[in-house]
């Protein structure tokens, strides 16, 4: 059997793989992306990185399977935001009032509403980060507007089962917030 | 008949088709109890999901705009493109050099390649071994630390504690019985391939180990938390390597690299070589080191070189038994890596690809105490067709 080698032209095998239209991802998703990264570390100079790092990594390594690059996008991104929150939150807790993890927000002339408002979101946050992982990307995802269908193509499981999950990641979520409510009044 | 929770969840968050919703509408309209369970989780839900949205209410600012978004997506494929490009070139380009410089590199794997004067290091640190085995580690190119060039105490630390000394001249051989009588051990060759033969002189490589000065060049270059054991310093480390042989096929053209030169930090422009097929293959070094040295120490300062935290690179050093281990890091973008049988013994496959350049491949085993490495263009079956062809 010959091998051709000496041939260099005739090497077989190298595939090129296809190439997502990143252009047109980033059109499409950009925006709403972004949000949901927000939505976990709030912080505008972080969600940009994290996005444009999903971006890259779609570029460098796609996924090989996957024919929905949309849901693959949201599940890259919102697993990079929480892991910056929860990476965060073991620095940094919630009760540690002169530490607030988000940018202030706009709205309102009231320093002490400002703050009081400010701890909410850390509270929410701090919650986020210390369900399971799977419940809060869900959570996250689906109040920044996405659809069972959407979601279901994120986790990579049928519609049908979407309510479910997220019935059960509503559960742990209040569970938890009441358990680091309470816990945060007898500090007090 | 009640409906089930994952109804009333359907039907509350309005994603039923209309049919469905206008069936389950006429029953909760007739049911006391399924209209109080509808109402009790509509509240739940505007409860979680007042909590969420607040976090994304009254926000300061916005995202950047969609355009902004793609000129700054493409300017990081880009830059990254440049450097994964850079550091695989590095890589294999080291391949067709002395054999066992190429050895050497590729223990030390990408750090060599991306600092290039680490490459005589790698000798030090890394040889401390009689390679049975083949381990890969992945290496995030984002936690790269600074290049070593940026030590200003580490051409001084060069110089002044490693010596190498090559014995002879590289010469080319006919075939693989003339290989074989130069290089002084049975040189296996691919089947049905006409290549050229080139065989390389074995060396010897001095490490004197000053630990002080190994501990600053360190910290010049951001890794102040790397710790070394005490036993090395003063340490004598030898390695012998022998003489190899390297079989080109294709469209090869390699520069013989300089050895290293502190006056010259960057290396010279390299050639991609897309086309040639190289074997590389030399009986292992043997590497003498004092026996009290703490070779799991240093492994470890090792996987922390390349990017791993010190608790990570404890549990891994702790699956590898440094002194039969051969580990190479590898990029994690754009690589992969898997164990294979191959030549009727167990090999390693990394792959790297590249949108503009196809698949490069490089195949690492050890059989009767030969190192063998492959790299060249093309798919695990193009490689393992040719290794399994040796005779």
């Amino acid at each position: 059997m010959a091998i051709t080698l000496t041939k260099p032209k005739n090497v077989t095998g190298r595939k090129k793989l296809v190439k997502p239209d990143i252009d047109a991802l980033v059109n499409q998703h950009w925006n709403r992306i972004c949000w949901v990264i927000y939505k976990l570390v709030g912080d505008w100079d972080e969600v940009q990185d994290i996005a444009l790092e999903t971006f890259l990594q779609l570029h460098q390594n796609p996924p090989k399977h996957e024919e929905n690059l949309q849901g693959w996008l949201y599940r890259v991104a919102s697993n990079r935001g929480l892991n910056a929150l929860r990476s965060r939150g073991r620095r940094i807790h919630y009760e540690d009032q002169t530490v607030l993890s988000d940018n202030l927000e706009t709205g309102s002339d009231d320093p002490a509403e400002i703050i009081e408002r400010a701890q909410e979101r850390d509270q929410v946050r701090a919650v986020l980060s210390a369900i399971h992982p799977r419940s809060a990307q869900l959570l996250a995802l689906r109040y920044s507007g996405l659809t069972y269908a959407e979601l279901a193509a994120v986790l990579g499981v049928s519609k049908n089962s979407v309510g479910t999950l997220l019935g059960r990641a509503e559960n742990e979520f209040e569970k938890a917030y009441i358990e680091q409510d309470s816990a945060r009044k007898e500090e007090q | 008949m009640h409906l089930t929770e994952k109804e009333i969840r359907a039907y509350v968050d309005q994603e039923l088709d209309l049919e469905r919703f206008d069936l389950l509408q006429s029953h909760i309209d007739s049911c006391a109890q399924c209209r109080e369970s509808a109402a009790r989780m509509g509240e739940k839900i505007n409860r979680i999901k007042n909590q969420l949205e607040s976090l994304t209410k009254n926000a300061p600012g916005e995202p950047l705009s969609e355009q902004e978004a793609i000129l700054m997506v493409n300017t990081r494929i880009q830059n990254s493109n440049q450097e994964d490009k850079n550091m695989w070139k590095k890589l294999t380009s080291a391949l067709p050099r002395p054999a066992w410089i190429a050895l050497a590199v590729l223990s030390l794997l990408v750090i060599s390649m991306a600092f290039a004067p680490v490459r005589a290091i790698a000798n030090s640190f890394l040889s401390l071994f009689r390679v049975e085995q083949v381990r890969v580690v992945e290496f995030n190119l984002e936690d790269r630390p600074e290049d070593l060039g940026a030590s200003s105490q580490f051409e001084y630390m060069m110089s002044n504690q490693v010596q190498v000394e090559e014995r002879g001249e590289p010469q080319n051989a006919a075939d693989s019985s003339e290989a074989s009588a130069l290089a002084g051990f049975p040189v296996r060759l691919p089947s049905g391939m006409d290549g050229q033969y080139k065989v390389t002189p074995g060396g010897d490589i001095t490490f004197n180990v000053d630990l002080e000065q190994v501990r600053t060049v360190l910290g010049d270059i951001g890794f102040t938390d790397i710790e070394l054991p005490d036993s090395l310093d003063g340490a004598v480390i030898s390695a012998n390597i022998p003489a190899g042989v390297q079989a080109n096929y294709g469209d090869c053209e390699f520069e013989e690299l300089e050895d290293f030169d502190p006056e010259q930090r960057e290396p010279a422009e390299i050639k991609e070589n897309l086309n040639c097929t190289a074997l590389i293959q030399m009986p292992n070094p043997v590497v003498e080191a004092p026996a009290d040295l703490d070779i799991d120490k240093i492994g470890e300062a090792f996987l922390q070189l390349t990017g791993m935290s010190p608790e990570e690179a404890v549990e891994f050093s702790s699956t590898v038994d440094w002194a039969t281990t051969l580990v190479i890091p590898v990029p994690r973008h754009g690589t992969e890596h898997e164990q294979v049988p191959v030549d009727g013994v167990t090999g390693t496959f990394i792959k790297h690809y590249e949108y503009d350049t196809g698949d490069m491949y490089l195949l690492i085993w050890i059989k009767n105490d030969i190192v063998y490495a492959l790299s060249g263009p093309g798919e695990k079956a193009d490689a393992l067709e040719i290794a399994n062809s040796l005779q």
